[in-house]
């Protein structure tokens, strides 16, 4: 099970997975142009609020376009690889993990990386955007590469890490939710607004600073080498969470048995 | 058997649907207010204290957004739409028009009803995270609690007769759902983020004479600072908004109807 | 060789229901724990090349087992190996050597073709470009698919379909197949083809196959030894031929006769049903013999006869029933 082998099935099922949106190819467009107007449609409240203030702890209009930037793209980068872990739920709890199971490849890969949705292109896209509309160097292109993956792959793990309790309890899926709400909304705001036990949780149990506010801060505005390497370390430790919570839960899985089995 | 077990595992469903998605819901409602509240003060600021910006205090600002949220978390827009829409795309329309009930109606009451459910949930969440962050309203009277009410349950009445003209569509276009998300976004920018004296001079009246002013900004102003000649003048303009899209309603009900019968010859 | 060993295998289920009080509401909050167990300590050897079926009522156990054998659940207790490998510690593993279908829960990708299916599979399964072009050339001509392979799934009839199903799990040349209720919810005619495909498979490729169902035809056309199973726990494990040669032993005669006549009462031979000249008779073959009842008429009274078994649905059922007592 080499980190090759994985990359490989990770983009074989994106492949096909465009493959078959592609048959619809309007609703393919119309997908991806609506998440584009989407995340564009808040440009405009941003606008009316630094009509009222010049900045907010130091972010001006276009450092807080590049928290959008970041928190699309990671978004995007989640949605569009790893979508299957948004359907962990009703894997779990209407027994839909067996195929994976009978699978010769790692479950909790294989369960994310069995969906995309078309809409995360337009997040993608959008990050690219603004990068344009800010008028950003030409490196900084280059940059949110890494910068997006990383996010997207912190916030996939976090997901699954929270969602794994799902294995344990009937409605496990309401903390994963909540979780994944909170660091999705506060992402987008400047972390100046935060107080400081809200900070404190944002570094730890929802760890919304690795998401958007690190990224921006020492991949793009200051870089800074030693931030970089901890975001790594911290996304790696969520991904090792992550599998290390789902495969124990694993252990409980009961296909579906318990729902009166097929009749 | 497998009817009864797909009822069964339908009401199972949806049992847990409504504990989970009422606890999700009220958390992310939490959420949301809570970077709002943080957002403004900053812009306040600091502490706010009395400051002013374009006739609000902060606290002032909060409420009216805390009541937005409502308006925005008791009407699923989208899921209005598709409730209105899935009959008509599915074909089932046609065994509802004979029934002893106009459709309309039905459909638009079964909806409210679940709107509604949710402020079961709802406003306690929001009234207990309004008095932890910002205190009581000033000035409020336990007495405005009834034209508020009357207020809220209008609005909601309001965005649902408009997502659910949208969902109507369905008897003409394909998918309405991206009409119902486009005017969601324009509830949000006009409706959620600012009161409508933040925005310029010449487009305040256009606001204020808008079903957004129905639906969101006048029941919403009514919370952060209420006075009987604003109560007047919303209720005004939410009945006559109201009036005008429930007969709009209708109206696209009744002649997408007709369409109906003559495909089904 | 044994390609299964299965020794005193468990698996329990925690049930944890809401209290009921004594008025007969349930409690908000307390919570009973129950234990349920759904495979009861069971043991059995399969092997390599056998047709065995695995059969029982709803809820006995069938799938539970099944999914411990492919390493999809974990047991409570016990030792399974499957092809010499430990399915819950060595999933992986197995898998690149097992084959699996479960009845209802498709595979493919509805809309794409089968072909990009297989094409998918191969990725999945690490199969070389070269080996999957070969296999599916081979499995498509053995199948007779080649004529659709190419059209999306969703096009294609019920029959067509399983077809596709089935190659799409023979690509990684499986050493074994299970089959989980294959025929659940099938036609009459979808059922015969599957059956068909399976035995084929057999044949063609020495495939071990590993089968539950509920449905008593699924066995008796394609299974050589069948265990059933019920409650958890195995109450036969035999032969096909024995099975049918210990529990088939009585007959049902149906004769029409030119007039009536007076039977004569035999240990063995019991009248079902008389009405005008016909009769319904049933024969404990193992306590007379059919000559016996044959010297009971006049050959030249005889209209028409005809002799049938008892059908094996119910030597099963009848097998269920007093496991159950």
């Amino acid at each position: 099970m080499g980190v090759k082998s994985n990359l490989k099935l990770i983009f074989s099922y994106f492949k096909l997975n465009l493959k078959k949106e592609w048959k619809y190819k309007s609703s393919f467009f119309m997908q991806i142009i609506m998440m584009i107007l989407n995340d564009a449609f808040f440009i405009i409240q941003w606008y009316i609020i630094f009509s009222l203030v010049d900045n907010i702890g130091g972010y001006g209009f276009n450092e807080t376009m590049m928290l959008w930037a970041i928190s699309a793209g990671g978004y995007g980068i989640s949605h569009a690889f790893f979508a299957g872990a948004w359907n962990l739920k009703e894997v779990i709890y209407e027994g839909r993990m067996d195929v994976f199971l009978a699978q010769p490849k790692n479950v909790l890969i294989n369960v994310c990386c069995s969906s995309t949705q078309i809409a995360a292109i337009g997040d993608i896209a959008y990050a690219y955007i603004v990068l344009v509309l800010i008028g950003a160097p030409w490196h900084w292109y280059l940059i949110m590469i890494p910068a997006m993956i990383l996010a997207g792959l912190i916030y996939v793990a976090v997901y699954v890490t929270y969602m794994s309790l799902c294995f344990y309890v009937k409605g496990g899926d309401a903390l994963a939710k909540s979780v994944e709400g909170t660091i999705n909304k506060a992402a987008q705001y400047p972390s100046a607004i935060y107080s400081f036990g809200v900070k404190a949780l944002m570094f730890t149990l929802i760890p919304t600073f690795f998401y958007s506010f690190i990224p921006i801060q020492y991949f793009f505005l200051t870089p800074n080498i030693w931030w970089i390497l901890g975001s790594v370390a911290v996304t790696a430790f969520w991904i090792f969470l992550a599998f290390f919570t789902f495969n124990r839960g694993l252990r409980k899985y009961n296909s579906g048995s318990l729902m009166g089995g097929r009749l | 058997m497998r009817k009864y077990l797909n009822i069964f595992k339908t009401s199972l469903r949806q049992e847990s649907k409504t504990i989970t998605n009422a606890l999700t819901s009220a958390v992310s409602f939490i959420v949301i207010i809570y970077i709002f509240k943080q957002l403004w003060q900053f812009i306040y600021g600091g502490q706010g204290g009395g400051t002013l910006i374009n006739g609000y205090t902060l606290e002032m600002m909060i409420w009216y957004m805390i009541m937005a949220e409502i308006f925005m978390y008791s009407v699923n827009s989208r899921g209005v739409t598709r409730a209105f829409s899935n009959d008509i795309k599915s074909g089932k329309i046609a065994y509802q028009l004979n029934k002893p009930y106009n459709y309309y109606f039905y459909q638009v009451s079964s909806t409210l009803g679940e709107c509604i459910w949710k402020l079961v949930f709802l406003l306690p969440t929001a009234l207990l995270i309004g008095l932890l962050l910002l205190g009581p309203i000033e000035n409020f009277n336990l007495l405005y609690l009834l034209p508020l009410g009357v207020s809220l349950l209008l609005g909601v009445l309001l965005t649902c007769t408009i997502y659910g003209a949208v969902g109507l569509l369905a008897f003409w276009i394909e998918e309405s759902t991206p009409f119902a998300w486009i005017i969601q976004k324009f509830q949000m920018l006009f409706g959620l983020f600012f009161p409508p004296e933040f925005f310029p001079v010449w487009l305040q009246p256009v606001i204020n004479y808008s079903p957004v002013y129905a639906m969101m900004s006048g029941p919403c102003k009514l919370l952060a600072n209420f006075s009987w000649d604003l109560f007047q003048n919303v209720i005004i303009s939410q009945v006559i908004w109201t009036a005008v899209f429930v007969g709009l309603g209708l109206l696209i009900y009744k002649l997408g109807s007709r369409k109906v019968n003559v495909n089904g010859g | 060789m044994k390609v299964i060993e299965v020794n005193n295998l468990r698996k329990e289920y925690a049930i944890s229901k809401r209290k009921v009080k004594e008025n007969g509401k349930k409690y908000l909050f307390k919570r009973e724990k129950s234990i349920k167990n759904a495979v009861d300590g069971i043991s059995f050897d399969v092997e390599e090349g056998e047709t065995l079926a695995f059969i029982g009522p709803n809820g006995a156990g069938k799938s539970t087992t099944i999914k411990m054998l492919t390493g999809i659940l974990f047991p409570t207790a016990g030792d399974v190996k499957v092809l010499g490998i430990n399915p819950s510690k060595d999933r992986i593993k197995l898998s690149y050597q097992i084959g699996s279908v479960f009845g209802q829960k498709e595979q493919l990708w509805v809309h794409l073709s089968a072909y990009e299916n297989f094409k998918f599979f191969g990725s999945i399964y690490d199969i070389k470009k070269k080996d999957l072009d070969e296999r599916i050339e081979e499995l498509s001509t053995v199948f007779d698919i080649k004529d659709f392979m190419y059209q999306p799934v969703k096009s294609l009839s019920l029959g067509q379909r399983m077809k596709c199903e089935m190659v799409a799990s023979l690509l990684h040349k499986p050493k074994m197949m299970f089959f989980d209720e294959p025929t659940i919810g099938l036609d009459p005619i979808a059922k015969e083809t599957l059956r068909n495909l399976i035995k084929k498979i057999n044949k063609e490729f020495g495939t071990t196959i590993f089968f539950t169902s509920h449905d008593v035809g699924d066995i008796e056309e394609v299974c050589k030894r069948v265990i059933i199973i019920n409650n958890g726990k195995i109450v036969l494990d035999d032969s096909m031929k024995n099975l049918k040669y210990h529990y088939l032993n009585k007959k049902i005669v149906e004769v029409n006769l030119k007039k009536n006549v007076k039977l004569e009462v035999k240990d063995g031979i019991k009248v079902l049903k008389s009405k005008d000249t016909v009769y319904k008779i049933e024969v404990d073959m193992n306590k007379t013999t059919m000559n016996e009842l044959m010297g009971l008429f006049d050959a030249d009274d005889i209209q028409d006869i005809t002799i049938s078994s008892t059908p094996l649905e119910d030597i099963i059922k009848d097998i269920y029933r007093r496991n159950d007592a």
